[in-house]
């Protein structure tokens, strides 16, 4: 992959998985930075702009390394923890939060995977219960591991946890990583899927519904455990029979008895992000002004009415709404 | 509009003549030249005079955001050669040891190199440039546009072997005249993606503007009202909408009507 500038913290500059990724990628243009915040985190810069041609920032995150989800978020566990080792997202989703909550839309990867894992032994021991940890909130989880790595290190060390479940959530179909290693029994790959004609209408530079069913195929045949993640829906209501079909199409083609958990959601974005987005998006306004309505509206119905439909393909107790 | 702002007579000579600027009376203490497309003020020496010109040429010229703007100045270096145009792709500010990371959207066949901003002038050169405008330029226009499209481009004018002689403005209008193509083609390179990002909403702003001026509204209305039309001439409705013998509720009923809202 082709950078124009790669920033690096001062203090990450000797560190094995930033010499590495510097070793993966092409750039023009190295500039050493105190922190990364210095780059990522001033006001007044232009999201859709960088987005044409975002830079990569390699940095080491300091604190805060695993957060508590929002309440009632989970996919069955009654612990349950995010992370990101990275920032921004090389897809471009009309209604990403993303960005919404940042002023760049340059990639940060945080390079000090290690500190992530120790976290993650350290809330996990001396529990009995299972612990549930989602990498990915803050980008794709999959999307730039060939440049990243991460899943590779991380994996390695994650398997030892006993009591720790890691889902990686992701649009990508770049799958050589899960291919390259033993499937593990406490990983679960997750897919955001939605119809075709939601990915071409919102879903930019993302893999086709197509792929992302090939990959969840070759994934399960390996032995990997999969989610689907219908999230968020879009318009549900008024788009009733396409939603039918999809979900139709999607349980036809995939081992439904080994999925791992099902879960829907709903456009939501706290309105400062909304503000945000509509300004950074004029020509979108209209849409997610409606989006907008829609979730106050009919976002307990459209929930009913979705959950009656996947529960005739799947066991209602591996359903979750989030 | 494209704002260039320079410290001193000489290194404006020659983007006016080129430019074809016209001289605004002196006001505010700044010189300002300018036509429609372009203007240029010349500052003074040092980061706050760059800064203060920067916010009197925003209220200059009408006090439009996301405009663009161009530093353009002499800088010293430790070896670069005399006449060298550089593009700034991080700005210290010696003083404050504030940075500052001006983006860059593609490869421009000019070199980049960090600027470090002094408050006083420095000759102990390093391998970063040194000026004493850019970081008041930058962080002063960074309140009125979005980082992407402000740049601050150097020629080298001194290095440890050598420099210009600053009271020759004939020398250095000489290695202005050398760069200029390149600085041009830069500028319009950055114009180019303001008129992709900005023109159509800067448009939309004065249409929406022209269309209520006559309407008599509350704080909350007019909020509101800017809002809708945004969102109706952003989703291609091209005719006017606003009926002027009506009332601001009646307005924006109709138009919520329209778009469904
Ligand atoms: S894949 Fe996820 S993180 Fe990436 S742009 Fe889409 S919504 Fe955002």
């Amino acid at each position: 992959m082709n950078f124009e500038t790669v920033y690096i913290e001062e203090d990450t500059k000797e560190d094995k998985n930033t010499l590495d990724i510097l070793g993966r990628i092409k750039f023009k243009n190295l500039i050493y930075c105190n922190s990364y915040s210095e780059v990522f985190n001033p006001k007044n810069q232009n999201f859709r702009i960088q987005k044409i041609k975002p830079d990569i920032i390699l940095a080491k995150k300091k604190n805060n390394f695993i957060m508590n989800t929002p309440k009632n978020f989970t996919i069955g566990f009654t612990e349950n923890y995010y992370f990101s080792h990275m920032l921004n997202c090389i897809y471009d989703c009309k209604y990403c939060f993303l960005q919404g909550m940042f002023n760049s839309a340059n990639f940060v990867i945080f390079t000090n995977y290690n500190d992530f894992i120790n976290e993650i032994i350290k809330k996990s021991s001396n529990k009995n219960k299972k612990l549930c940890f989602f990498s990915g909130y803050d980008c794709d989880s999959l999307a730039l591991e060939n440049i990243t790595n991460f899943l590779k290190v991380f994996l390695k060390s994650f398997e030892k946890i006993n009591n720790a479940y890691l889902e990686v959530r992701t649009k990508s179909t770049k799958i050589d990583v899960l291919k390259s290693i033993k499937p593990m029994k406490n990983v679960i790959i997750a897919y955001s899927l939605n119809p075709e004609i939601i990915v071409k209408g919102f879903e930019q530079k993302t893999p086709t519904l197509k792929k992302r069913i090939n990959s969840i195929n070759s994934l399960q045949k390996l032995g990997w455990q999969v989610g689907l993640r219908f999230d968020p829906l879009i318009n549900y209501s008024k788009n009733k029979q396409i939603y039918k079909k999809f979900f139709e199409l999607v349980f036809s083609k995939i081992q439904v008895e080994k999925i791992h958990s099902v879960t829907t959601g709903h456009f939501r974005m706290p309105n400062n992000f909304f503000n945000k987005l509509i300004n950074i998006r004029p020509e979108d306004s209209l849409i997610f002004n409606k989006l907008k309505n829609d979730r106050l509206l009919e976002c307990q119905t459209q929930r009913k009415e979705c959950e009656e439909e996947l529960i005739k393909f799947i066991d209602y107790k591996k359903l979750f709404a989030n | 509009m494209i704002h260039f702002i320079v410290a001193t007579s000489s290194e404006s000579k020659l983007i006016i003549k080129k430019l074809k600027l016209k001289k605004i009376k002196p006001s505010s203490g700044f010189d300002f030249f300018y036509n429609d497309n372009f203007s240029i003020t010349i500052t003074g020496l040092g980061k706050i005079n760059s800064a203060l010109g920067v916010a009197h040429t925003f209220f200059k010229f009408k006090g439009l955001s996301n405009n663009i703007w161009i530093n353009i100045g002499l800088a010293g270096h430790e070896k670069e050669k005399i006449g060298t145009l550089v593009l700034v792709d991080k700005i210290y500010d010696y003083e404050t040891q504030r940075s500052i990371y001006p983006f860059f959207i593609k490869n421009y066949k000019i070199k980049k190199l960090n600027c470090t901003c002094y408050s006083k002038p420095n000759f102990n050169y390093t391998n970063s440039l040194s000026d004493m405008e850019s970081s008041g330029f930058f962080f002063s226009a960074n309140k009125y546009s979005t980082k992407e499209i402000i740049h601050s481009l150097k020629i080298v004018s001194d290095n440890k072997f050598e420099k210009i002689d600053f009271n020759d403005t004939k020398s250095i209008e000489r290695i202005f005249e050398k760069n200029f193509d390149q600085i041009l083609y830069f500028v319009n390179d950055i114009e180019d993606l303001w008129e992709r990002k900005f023109q159509k909403q800067n448009k939309i702003k004065i249409k929406i503007e022209k269309e209520i001026e006559n309407l008599k509204y509350s704080f909350s209305e007019g909020m509101q009202l800017r809002n809708l039309l945004k969102i109706y001439y952003n989703s291609n409705y091209p005719k006017k909408i606003i009926e002027q013998n009506k009332s601001t509720k009646d307005n924006i009923y109709k138009i919520k009507k329209i778009l469904k809202l």
